[in-house]
């Protein structure tokens, strides 16, 4: 692990959410996240988490085509990248393996 | 017509870097303008809109935290978890060591609920145990390496927090504590001293003038002149000490021992200035508010003195780092 990333490889509750609910649909934004999350991940704080799991190389992501409001923002919109899946995936495993129930 | 949101992204771009801008503040924006854009009705409208405008607010707040928290060396990452770690063992040590004497000496055996007790004791603790914790924290962990700028800003936020708490404390709950630990002791009631009257009680008694003034002897209004100018100065001790802490450690390279008797020392000569300051007061020579705050300001007139650039006698002194 290199020395100036010391974080890397490390997983919080959140996300691992964020990586789950993102392997299952793909692509999605921020407020898709906190809608499909049910309540546990909240719009304040949802993107804050994102720039972290960027930083960490779990999550990429990109820009949306520009609204038609003269102006407007366009959405970013989040994927999971093949380190995030690996991380999910031996989560995953490691969780079966420790709690059985996780595997129900 | 205005889109949502654009009053707030201009106002961000002024104090956050692109990267924070590309990735914390811009999707915020979008999704406030294209959930406004969707919203039929105006209430709808207004609810996005202040939705919005908390986790606009939100995302800015955590973001200034985690730079603050985020030290660029692991050095000063690993000094300030071992000074989180210190803080709390000497601060936990000196609670139980300050809780321990007065209860052994005056509850002990005297009373059938003498564990109940002790729990009145412990806030009284506190506004001694967290200077001299801190302090002795920042000597300790910070001896080795010249601490970044947001490892010392955050130890000087922390100092803050504690002042915030120490007022709370000495406040309202050390005296409201008092005096249900005297009453509980004498099984019952008990007038109120200096040392249980609220704040903004003893705010009130010396603010008296004129016949009401008069009411109130003397001495009582030098006692109680002294418990609140005593209290106002002890709530900012963990800034006064801490800051003195952090110039100084930043002067000079010490060892693990010499460092924690410095920091001792610094603790025990705060305190022999108070006590000084308040011998003076009794002996008429200095009034109560400046003898109270006597010690704090000599310690904060020394953190400026330390917190001149080294000079090149000084540079030359300063020792290597030890292991």
């Amino acid at each position: 692990v290199p020395r100036s990333h010391p974080r890397v490889l490390t997983v919080s509750p959140k996300e691992l959410l964020i990586l789950q609910l993102l392997a299952r649909n793909e692509v999605l934004y921020g407020l898709q996240l906190v809608t499909a999350s049910k309540g546990r991940l909240k719009r304040g704080t949802v993107y804050v988490t994102l720039g972290r799991m960027a930083e960490k190389g779990y999550i990429e992501s990109a820009l949306e085509d520009p609204p038609p409001l003269a102006g407007g923002l366009p959405r970013r919109v989040y994927s999971v990248t093949p380190l995030g899946r690996r991380m999910l995936r031996a989560w995953t495993s490691g969780a079966k393996h420790l709690l059985p129930d996780f595997a129900r | 017509m205005t889109l949502p949101g654009g009053r707030l992204r201009a106002l961000a771009a002024r104090w956050c870097s692109q990267q924070t801008m590309d990735r914390l503040i811009d999707p915020v924006i979008a999704d406030l303008q294209a959930e406004s854009e969707l919203a039929a009705t105006t209430a709808h409208k207004t609810r996005v809109w202040i939705l919005g405008q908390i986790a606009f607010f939100k995302v800015v707040i955590c973001n200034a935290a985690g730079q603050l928290i985020r030290m660029p060396h692991d050095d000063d990452r690993a000094a300030m978890v071992r000074a989180a770690a210190t803080f709390v063992a000497i601060a936990a040590t000196c609670t139980v060591l300050l809780t321990a004497v007065p209860y052994v000496n005056f509850v002990w055996g005297t009373h059938p609920h003498s564990a109940i007790l002790a729990l009145y004791l412990i806030p009284q603790a506190l506004p001694l145990s967290i200077p001299v914790a801190l302090t002795v924290a920042v000597f300790l962990e910070f001896r080795n390496t010249p601490s970044h700028w947001r490892a010392r800003l955050l130890v000087v936020v922390f100092a803050l927090l504690s002042c915030a708490m120490s007022f709370a404390l000495l406040s309202r709950i050390i005296p409201a504590n008092n005096q249900q630990f005297r009453v509980s002791l004498a099984r019952h009631a008990v007038f109120k001293g200096p040392s249980e009257l609220r704040l903004d009680e003893l705010h009130q008694l010396l603010a008296r003038r004129g016949d009401q003034a008069a009411t109130l002897a003397a001495s009582d209004r030098r006692n109680f002149s002294r418990a609140y100018y005593t209290r106002w100065a002890l709530v900012w001790a963990p800034l006064a000490l801490s800051t003195f802490a952090l110039a100084l450690v930043n002067r000079r390279r010490r060892g693990r021992l010499a460092s924690v008797l410095v920091g001792f020392a610094t603790i025990a000569g705060y305190y022999a200035l108070m006590y000084a300051a308040r011998q003076l007061e009794a002996g008429g020579t200095l009034p109560p508010a400046g003898a109270a705050w006597g010690a704090n300001v000599v310690f904060f007139l020394l953190t400026l003195v330390l917190m001149r650039p080294a000079g090149p006698w000084q540079a030359a002194h300063k020792g290597p780092p030890h292991a």
